[in-house]
């Protein structure tokens, strides 16, 4: 059972992985802060939320759990709030757009 | 003085440390299976490319908006290392300090984006945008003056 444990955790550690590494790869690749604040926001709350999975499966006791479901609740709102204010001071700011952005509800 | 402090600092710390060391060593009884133990193993060097990719945006991000939103990713990432500590070492003792480095992340974040939110469009406070030359040399070399 234990063993059971330990490989679902291992699943949930590389599904965290796989989003972790997909965010960073958007910051890098993408072509304006707009579209990498999409990467970083969503990205790594999901990525955070597999690893926090995993530390709750292996080790298994309420602590961990309770504390994991603490993390998952900030994020949950952290991440979107941080995501969105970048996301208006950018705008504000005037930061330049991608030449491919199709509509733009903001210009006016 | 500041030598006194050192030489009763110094030694405190690294007894603390040896204890910090022993006190994981010793609990860490819960044992990890193979799997898990390649997975944290390849999961550790994914969040690191990671952090070095967020790095990279943060040294070239052409706004600070990219260079805050990298920051943002990467205490987002040093949380993912801790957790995969935990688990390694199957030990709790590190688990407060993701909370706390999640916390301070947002926080800072957000201070960012109100600075960035506040100060848009104020020629005394450049962002760092480059749109044009020679914007970039005001910002980036001011010993050469301001340019006509």
């Amino acid at each position: 059972m234990n063993t059971f444990f330990d490989i679902l955790a291992a699943v949930f550690l590389l599904a965290g992985l796989f989003f972790f590494f997909v965010g960073a790869l958007g910051v890098v690749r993408l072509p304006d802060v707009y579209h990498r604040l999409h990467a970083a926001s969503k990205s790594s709350t999901l990525g955070l939320i597999g690893l926090l999975l995993a530390a709750a499966c292996h080790l298994g006791t309420a602590e961990v759990g309770v504390k994991a479901i603490a993390v998952m609740l900030f994020l949950c709102v952290a991440n979107p709030i941080g995501g969105h204010l970048l996301a208006k001071a950018a705008l504000k700011a005037k930061t330049p757009q991608w030449d491919g952005t199709l509509s733009d509800e903001s210009a006016g | 003085m500041t030598a006194d402090l050192l030489h009763t600092l110094v030694p405190t710390l690294l007894a603390a440390g040896d204890a910090a060391a022993h006190h994981v060593s010793d609990d860490a009884a819960v044992s990890v299976a193979p799997a898990l133990l390649f997975a944290a193993y390849v999961a550790l060097g994914g969040l690191s490319l990671g952090m070095v990719l967020c790095l990279w945006r943060l040294v070239r991000g052409p706004s600070l908006a990219d260079r805050v939103l990298a920051a943002d990713l990467l205490a987002l990432h040093v949380v993912g290392i801790v957790i995969v500590l935990t688990i390694y070492l199957g030990d709790m003792v590190f688990f407060e300090a993701a909370l706390a480095v999640g916390i301070m992340g947002f926080v800072s974040t957000v201070g960012f984006a109100q600075y960035i939110h506040a100060t848009a469009g104020r020629a005394d406070h450049p962002h760092g945008d480059a749109p044009d030359p020679a914007n970039v040399r005001r910002v980036t070399d001011p010993a050469q003056g301001a340019p006509a």
